[in-house]
């Protein structure tokens, strides 16, 4: 039996949903984070699947795919990084508690 | 075998390293650096290893270092790393209590390691490298005693003084780089006939004086004594002074093929050798008295070398290595035992170090060439070659061996000889008295370097000499033995010939300085050179100055022009000023007002709450997409 390429997007779509619910109704920064990671991730499976049942021969899907989780991988690393240094001053990682931007 | 060839120089430079680093059993891990470097030499036995390779190429001169085990170098390697060895068992013994044992060491490892860099380097790059750390090795080790002012002259004078000539053997090289393209000294040497010998051959011989010191850089030698004992045995041996006879040796085709400047060393050398014994009979400082006779043989083998007996030089630099460096351990455990190297107040020391007194005495007789001991063999060959250019010659060479007995037998039996009160003095221990015996026992049998010397060097051997020269340097020398042992018998340690050869001592004292006040004056003439280019640059200065102030001048008629120009501006500014003032600023105050107004509005949207912004991120990106879906 074969899979067909909606059952793919429907599993990235869920995963995207799953993604944007994190980063929307997280309160810990670390969550929010792990959020922004899972989005990634759908849109490099979205990406994959295409390429696999639409241009199986041209690797360029792929290509971008290795970008995404480089890209993916470093943000982490970054945004994590701010999270350390901003526990350290603040003593708490709960992203409403930084508002001094507010209007 | 290329592996031990190696290790023949970085043993000791590596024991250098280690005992720098370490700082721990320095004198025996020195021991062990320099008996391995005899090891690796013992095994590679009879063959010659040779290792070569391009140091760097600047456009087309190349540049080699490498390593040749012939036969030349073959003796030198073995003199150098056995009497190293045996210094350095001897110097655990007389550093037994020093301070900062681990820098003498380190330096003195580094000598060695130097040294036999040296003699066996192939290449003029690598010889002229080991050649100025040997300088370095030795301004170090004679101003060991750096908290005394004289020992920190003493280092001073003798680098300065070897830098005089390291500077003929620098221009030498380079000229002969630039002549043959290449740094190897083998390819030089066949190419001899095409360069110009006598230039090149002079600037060698520059180098070669300055480091045997001799005539005139002859006063930073003595003076050396500064440094410690052992210090003293290994310079005035195999390594330091031994460089510039071998330099003379390994260059022994271009001397050949420049006559003029081979006259020079043998004038050279002859001076040196009679002026030095004679201020030899005269000094009172045992160390002193070896040092001046180190000068006086190293001025014999420049002397033959010059009348065109190199054998015979090669010869003597072995036994002399042997019998001086002898002479020095002995004059070192005395120094141990009475506090004192001053023969006025030493006397009767064979009795409290019969030892030491037995070496002395077996050295002494070497250097005075009676017949069964080492440097008669040797003395017979430079007495063959100097009868060979007429018996004048040969007699001036008598003259020099008579001189060295008297000088020889006079400090020994100051030294020595029951008489005086030293009560106080005893015999050195083991490590001290041994290596001392071991090196005159070889002394004694350096006759059979000759038969050894004959195999590996390349040179022809020195004619033999009728029966009457012989019986007559027999008699020459044992009248100087006789003379010199008498007269310290008789009146102690005043001078062997009277007086005046102390003057002479000031004289050739002058004449280095004198020597020092040329170069002196020479680089003061530099100095007037570079006044008089500086007085060029400052005229080219003055004339620049001159041509800036027309340009300045130029200048300011631009100026004036330029003055009514901007008055003109100035005018057309002042108009826009005023327009402004009156209408735009009124507008741009409302527009100001009006846009903080709709800011303060718009506030309201920044909450500070991620989500929400996170929603109208997403939100604004579904919007977007449903109208790029229904636009088509």
């Amino acid at each position: 039996m074969t899979i067909p390429l909606s059952a793919y997007l429907i599993v990235a779509a869920v995963l995207f949903g799953i993604g944007i619910y994190t980063v929307v109704a997280q309160r810990s920064a670390v969550m929010v984070l792990m959020g922004v990671e899972v989005l990634l991730n759908a849109i490099g499976l979205n990406l994959i699947a295409f390429w696999r049942y639409v241009h199986p021969q041209d690797y360029s899907g792929q290509i971008f795919t290795i970008l995404i989780v480089t890209v993916g991988a470093i943000e982490m690393a970054v945004g994590l990084a701010i999270m350390m240094l901003l526990y350290r001053n603040r003593q708490t990682q709960q992203v409403d508690d930084y508002q001094e931007l507010k209007g | 075998m290329t592996a031990l060839l190696l290790a023949v120089p970085l043993a000791p430079l590596v024991a250098s390293l280690l005992i720098a680093l370490w700082g721990k059993h320095s004198g025996w891990l020195n021991v062990l650096g320099v008996g391995l470097s005899l090891l690796a030499l013992l095994l590679i036995g009879s063959a010659s290893p040779a290792l070569s390779g391009p140091w760097f190429k600047s456009g087309a001169f190349q540049l080699t270092a490498g390593l040749a085990l012939d036969g030349l170098s073959k003796v030198l390697v073995y003199l150098v790393a056995g009497m190293g060895l045996l210094i350095s068992v001897y110097a655990v013994g007389y550093m037994r209590g020093e301070k900062s044992q681990p820098k003498f060491f380190a330096t003195f490892s580094f000598f060695i390691g130097a040294m036999l860099t040296l003699v066996l380097s192939d290449s003029f790059a690598l010889l002229f490298a080991a050649w100025e750390g040997v300088g370095l090795a030795s301004y170090l080790l004679i101003g060991f005693h750096y908290t005394e002012a004289k020992a920190r002259q003493a280092a001073l004078r003798a680098f300065l003084m070897t830098r005089v000539g390291d500077v003929g053997l620098l221009l030498g090289w380079l000229l002969a780089l630039n002549l043959t393209r290449t740094s190897d000294i083998a390819t030089f040497l066949t190419q001899v006939n095409t360069l110009p010998a006598t230039l090149l051959a002079a600037l060698f011989l520059i180098g070669a004086v300055g480091k045997s010191a001799q005539l005139p850089l002859t006063a930073w030698l003595p003076d050396a004594m500064a440094g410690p004992t052992p210090v003293s045995a290994l310079l005035h041996s195999a390594t330091m002074v031994a460089a510039g006879v071998y330099l003379l040796l390994r260059l022994s085709p271009l001397f050949a093929a420049a006559p003029a400047v081979l006259l020079a060393v043998a004038i050279v050398g002859g001076l040196t050798a009679l002026f030095s014994a004679f201020v030899a009979t005269a000094q009172t400082d045992l160390k002193r008295v070896l040092a001046w006779s180190t000068v006086s043989q190293l001025g014999e083998m420049f002397f033959v070398y010059g009348l065109g007996g190199p054998f015979a030089a090669a010869f003597h630099l072995g036994v002399h290595a042997l019998f001086k460096s002898t002479l020095f351990l002995s004059a070192g455990a005395v120094q141990h035992a009475a506090d004192t190297l001053d023969m006025r107040r030493l006397g009767g020391l064979w009795r409290m170090m019969p030892l030491s007194a037995l070496t002395f005495a077996l050295a002494g007789l070497t250097l005075a060439g009676l017949p069964p001991f080492g440097a008669f063999w040797s003395e017979e060959a430079m007495l063959g070659t100097a009868v060979q250019n007429g018996w004048l010659v040969g007699a001036f060479m008598l003259l020099l061996i008579f001189l060295a007995g008297v000088y020889i037998s006079r400090a020994g039996v100051a030294t020595f000889w029951p008489r005086g009160e030293n009560a106080q003095a005893h015999e050195v221990g083991t490590l001290m008295a041994w290596p001392g015996l071991i090196l005159a026992v070889a002394a004694l049998f350096g006759g059979l370097l000759g038969e050894a010397l004959r195999g590996l060097l390349p040179f022809t051997l020195s004619p033999e000499v009728t029966l009457s020269w012989r019986i007559s340097a027999i008699s020459a020398s044992a009248l100087g033995l006789a003379w010199g042992g008498v007269r310290a018998v008789r009146l102690g340690a005043s001078p062997a010939l009277g007086d005046w050869p102390r003057a002479l001592g000031t004289v050739l004292e002058g004449l280095t300085l004198g020597t020092a006040r040329g170069t002196w004056a020479l680089s003061l003439g530099l100095q007037w050179v570079e006044g008089g280019l500086n007085s060029g640059a400052r005229f080219t200065a003055h004339g620049a100055m001159g041509g800036s102030r027309g340009v300045q001048r130029a200048e300011s008629g631009f100026d004036t022009s330029g003055r009514v120009v901007a008055d003109f501006a100035l005018s057309g500014a002042n108009l826009t000023a005023r327009a402004e003032k009156s209408g735009f600023a009124e507008g741009a105050n409302k527009l100001a007002n009006g846009l903080g107004t709709l800011g303060e509005q718009l506030r309201g949207l920044e909450t500070g709450k991620i989500y929400l912004y996170t929603l109208i991120l997403f939100g604004w990106v579904l919007i977007m997409a449903l109208a790029a879906v229904l636009w088509r």
